[in-house]
């Protein structure tokens, strides 16, 4: 039978995964394009409760055109998409195509037979219970009762009942039934009644039960209901107290939670009107009153305007900001033409790369894109006289750079890209010729090595030319000395200015000196790259940048925060690569966008109990700098023990709180000087401290890394005396953040083994762990 | 018939492949333990059946069969694995039942584990640094003094003249082993001094808490690198018994304890 499945939802994933995995001719309808995308490739893992997930392949695609006439169409898109949706699907519909909705409350089928003939509508009623776990995973409870198929006008064929045959083939107990506006009256009855004071209250169905007070409200709204039925003639299954079978659903339900407490948690629109809204209709045409069902109804519409609207706009933006990028061609422009200058690209060794998260974010495929778009643009920059390049480090003077209307590029992330392509090892010795000891940085040695040797990662993932060549350098030490020696390297290469912050180190306390020091040498900077430009800041456009990067760096904060949750939505390896935007697009709109839709997916995963490490065991905390080029290996090291790194100093860096679009310039002193490798020592273990508490980690791995010695705060015995105050297990690796050469990997892989082992044993078998 | 009650334990280190084979009640049965030279895998065949010969057991008498150690991934036959620090502190325990601190002493890095009352492993440092290569470098000591390995411990005790050797890197201790046979120093002397050399290695690692019970090859090999360590901390310092297996018997223990409480359970439900 060839089945058309409207809305790769939860129902109509499952059924459509049970259909196909029954031979079924099944395509799957998803607007969603990196959902469609995500689930052609990896197909969709269903797990019935907690037995073993099965991996079924189907066919997604984002519409149904170029699909032939379906023998059914499901719908299973939510109830106030069902017009439209159908409409979308009226090419697959022939005149002996029926069309059955499965969705909650009341109203879908009447709706749609007023756009197909009435005979082609069936209505049907599931009590599966279906979670989402993950953008391709669905854990589900089979229903209690069997699903119930009716024709929408009572008539019975053997077409019909060829229908529940096919769901029967596929391994779902399924009845046709003459009519069942009865029994989807019963379910409405439970949904009315639980899913929005769930909603509401946030309380799982087990905890509403031990709820008195709610208990009451919830048994007045019951009976309002019942009264609305009995009016229409539906019978009361349990007559001497009709709200016993509700007390019982809840029971069966347990510590699950109904899907308008999923749809308010991942702010999208919940199905009240089709529900509550229904009851309060029905109520009126039969001239009765249901003021209970009417209140929630404008309390959860309450609640939806306040999440749902905002990520409403945020789309708007994101989609504007696309369309502009189509016209100034970037991104999705044609690939640049090469200059004569064009570097060779370098491609990752085998091990290198990113990882892949087990669970994958759908926000990631717009990283790329974004990260793209911005690269592109200094691609454009370096083509167009008119736009002057700046070459900054990670934590520099950005916002000025920026207001000053000057296109800017990070030395930093491009030998993290070397980095994690795990060809360092290439371009070190040619760096080393240049009279750089082997301890020097091993960031700043690739960077060098790889433009000496003409090559670059830009050119093979980003498809430009290469690092485009800068004006002016600006750096600032707050991170490390190193980026002197570096920043000087290229002022002498490309013979360009470079023009240094250079704040107090070493600090307990960002107090007036500090601050005025570090204000006095913006000032200076400033002046100095008005003199080198000839043209003025302009104070408010610094301050539309401040507010972006401030709004970027909190959002980010946010996102980190949000990995405190147990389990965490996102380990240590997710937020490296997340990380990007913040560094390098700090101060842009862009980010701003960005970064509110991964919070918003964050949150969701935090609301769904979803895990970046399914079956989180330990918590752990990395201290230091990454190791780039073992990124790969250490993730899946990690993820197999079932250990989720959840917090890092290293991506902290961005969440810099404090930058004051209307005090720019001093609030960036104060915030730029008080970054945490900035800080002292006794400063620096009272942070990780409450950070490791925050967390909630069970252990610390601090990485020393051999040629960064400010970053490398273990150097000289922070986990000893950290793990006086806390008793917190600690490892410390021996490695760097690029050079393979200074350290045995083999041996850094066996220490954390050992060490999460015995954190294993020690744990104790059989025991539960408590937290913290 | 009645659940098999033996079980295999194969340590794949960097020196030596050792086999122990043990029953449920943690009677060592038989063993082997055979010199490493070419592919670890060939020498992992060499071993296993001269263990269970030594036990006169076959294959299908054993329970199972874990492998630890640095080629852990060249035991074709291991039905479980479980990482070396682990079975050394099972191992130990085995021959102790109380808390004490376990130091492995093997070919490579060394390293301390706690060890509560009950067996269970509570913490663990390592050497920070890179190459420390304990076992390797008294076997590579051995060559530059002219001595097969196994006697350099009996070479050493015949003097009480220490030589100043290096414990920073060894490329820089063999380079002071030279420098010291260019001066015309005692071979004995020179021996001593690499002895304590890896105490002195052994002894970064930081404080122990006593009873320190070491186990690894060097334990077995070159004792005298105990009495240095006890010595300079003070601490009480024992091998346990055969301490070269204690990797390979607390591999064989964990086939049994694996099977009452497997690690991919631990922790789960918090």
């Amino acid at each position: 039978m060839k089945i058309v499945i409207v809305g790769a939802g939860a129902l109509g994933g499952l059924v459509g995964a049970q259909l196909a995995a029954g031979g079924e001719d099944v395509t799957l309808i998803e607007i969603n394009e990196a959902r469609t995308q995500l689930l052609n490739e990896t197909g969709l893992f269903v797990a019935e409760g907690n037995k073993g997930e099965t991996c079924v392949p189907v066919k997604v695609a984002t519409s149904v055109e170029g699909l032939p006439v379906a023998d059914l169409v499901f719908v299973s898109v939510k109830t106030y998409q069902t017009e439209p949706a159908l409409r979308a699907c009226l090419p697959v519909i022939g005149p002996d195509t029926f069309v059955l909705s499965m969705q909650n409350g009341i109203g879908n089928t009447d709706t749609m037979a007023e756009i197909i003939e009435p005979r082609q509508v069936l209505s049907g009623i599931t009590y599966h219970s279906i979670q989402h776990v993950g953008p391709n995973r669905i854990r589900y409870r089979p229903g209690i009762k069997p699903i119930q198929i009716a024709p929408y006008d009572g008539k019975v064929t053997p077409e019909i009942l060829a229908v529940g045959e096919v769901f029967r083939k596929a391994g779902l107990n399924t009845e046709v039934a003459e009519q069942i506006d009865n029994v989807i009256w019963q379910k409405l009855l439970h949904n009315a009644v639980v899913n929005p004071v769930s909603a509401l209250t946030g309380l799982t169905c087990r905890e509403l039960l031990d709820d008195p007070h709610l208990q009451d409200f919830m048994r007045d709204l019951c009976m309002e209901i019942i009264a609305v039925m009995k009016a229409r003639g539906v019978p009361i299954v349990d007559e001497e107290d009709p709200y016993r079978p509700v007390v019982g659903s809840q029971k069966a339900l347990g510590k699950n939670r109904p899907s308008m407490w999923q749809d308010l948690a991942r702010s999208y629109r919940t199905e009240v009107d089709a529900i509550n809204g229904a009851v309060v209709r029905e109520a009126e045409k039969l001239g009765l009153d249901a003021p209970h069902n009417r209140g929630l109804v404008n309390f959860i519409h309450s609640r939806e305007n306040v999440s749902f609207l905002r990520k409403q706009e945020v789309a708007a933006t994101l989609r504007a900001a696309a369309r502009n990028g189509d016209e100034n061609g970037a991104p999705g422009a044609a690939p640049q033409k090469r200059s004569a200058q064009a570097l060779r690209p370098i491609r990752p060794a085998p091990g290198g790369g990113m990882p892949d998260s087990r669970v994958p974010l759908e926000t990631a495929p717009k990283l790329k894109k974004l990260i793209t778009g911005y690269y592109r643009d200094l691609q454009e920059a370096r083509n167009d006289p008119a736009r002057p390049v700046a070459w900054c480090s990670g934590t520099g003077p950005v916002e000025i750079l920026r207001a000053l209307g000057l296109a800017v590029y990070f030395p930093e992330n491009h030998a993290a890209l070397i980095g994690a392509s795990r060809q360092s090892g290439l371009y070190i010795p040619r760096a080393l010729q240049e009279g750089f000891s082997q301890f020097a940085n091993s960031a700043m040695a690739s960077d060098i090595g790889a433009m000496l040797e003409g090559d670059s990662p830009l050119v093979s993932v980003h498809d430009i030319e290469g690092p485009p060549p800068p004006d002016v350098l600006a750096y600032n030490t707050n991170y490390g000395n190193e980026l002197i020696r570096w920043f000087e390297y290229y002022g002498r290469h490309f013979d360009k200015p470079v023009l240094g912050l250079h704040p107090s180190t070493s600090l307990n306390e960002v107090g007036e000196l500090e601050v005025g020091a570090a204000t006095l040498q913006i000032l200076q900077m400033v002046e100095n790259l008005e003199k080198h430009f000839d043209r003025k800041l302009d104070y408010d456009k610094l301050a539309e940048v401040v507010r972006l990067s401030n709004k970027c760096n909190r959002l980010w904060g946010e996102i980190l925060e949000l990995c405190r949750q147990v389990p965490s939505p996102l380990t240590f390896f997710d937020t490296l690569i997340h990380l990007a935007p913040a560094i390098i697009m700090r101060g842009t709109p862009e980010a701003v966008e960005y970064y509110t839709l991964l919070k918003a997916e964050v949150q969701d995963r935090v609301a769904n109990g979803m895990a970046a490490v399914p079956g989180e065991r330990f918590r752990f905390y990395w201290e230091g700098p990454p190791i780039w080029p073992a990124l790969r290996p250490l993730a899946d090291l990690f993820l197999n023990h079932k250990v989720a790194v959840v917090g890092s100093t290293y991506c902290s860096i961005a969440a810099l709180p404090g930058i004051d679009p209307k005090n720019p310039i001093e609030s960036m002193a104060g915030v730029y000087t008080g970054i945490f490798h900035n800080r002292s020592d006794a400063w620096k273990e009272d942070h990780l401290v409450t950070a490791f508490n925050d967390f909630g980690v069970d252990g610390v791995i601090y990485h020393e890394g051999r040629t960064t010695p400010s970053q490398s705060n273990v150097r000289y015995g922070l986990e000893v005396r950290l793990g006086r105050r806390t008793g917190l297990k600690a490892l410390v690796l021996e490695g760097d953040t690029h050079d393979l050469r200074l350290f045995s990997m083999n041996q850094v892989m066996q220490k954390l083994r050992d060490f999460i082992e015995i954190q294993e044993l020690a744990a104790g078998a059989g025991e539960s762990r408590a937290k913290g | 018939m009645s659940e098999p009650k033996i079980s295999v334990g194969i340590d794949v280190g960097t020196e030596c492949i050792k086999v122990a084979v043990v029953n449920d009640q943690g009677v060592l049965l038989g063993n082997s333990i055979v010199a490493r030279r070419g592919y670890f895998q060939d020498r992992v065949s060499e071993a296993f059946p001269i263990a269970l010969d030594d036990a006169q057991v076959s294959e299908g008498d054993l329970a199972g069969i874990c492998a630890t150690g640095f080629a852990e991934n060249c035991v074709p036959m291991a039905s479980t694995f479980l990482g070396d620090a682990a079975c050394h502190a099972l191992g130990a325990f085995h021959h102790h039942q109380k808390a004490m601190c376990v130091i492995d002493i093997g070919g490579r890095d060394p390293k301390a584990i706690q060890v509560d009352d009950q067996g269970r492993p509570t913490g663990i440092q390592t050497l920070r640094r890179c190459a420390a290569g304990i076992g390797t470098f008294l076997i590579f000591a051995a060559r530059h003094l002219d001595v097969h390995p196994s006697h350099l411990q009996e070479m050493a005790g015949r003097t009480d003249e220490s030589c100043e050797v290096g414990s920073y890197c060894s490329m820089f201790s063999g380079q002071d082993i030279l420098e010291k046979l260019r001066e015309g120093v005692s071979r004995e002397s020179v021996a001593l001094g690499c002895i304590n050399s890896i105490a002195d290695r052994v002894i970064e690692i930081g404080r122990f808490t006593d009873p320190v019970f070491v186990t690894g090859g060097v334990a077995e090999y070159f004792p005298g690198v105990l009495t240095a360590i006890a010595n300079k901390t003070g601490n009480h310092v024992e091998a346990i018994p055969q301490p070269i297996l204690a990797g390979a018997v607390g591999a064989a223990l964990w086939v049994f304890q694996e099977q009452n409480h497997p690690l991919s359970q631990i922790g789960e439900n918090r």
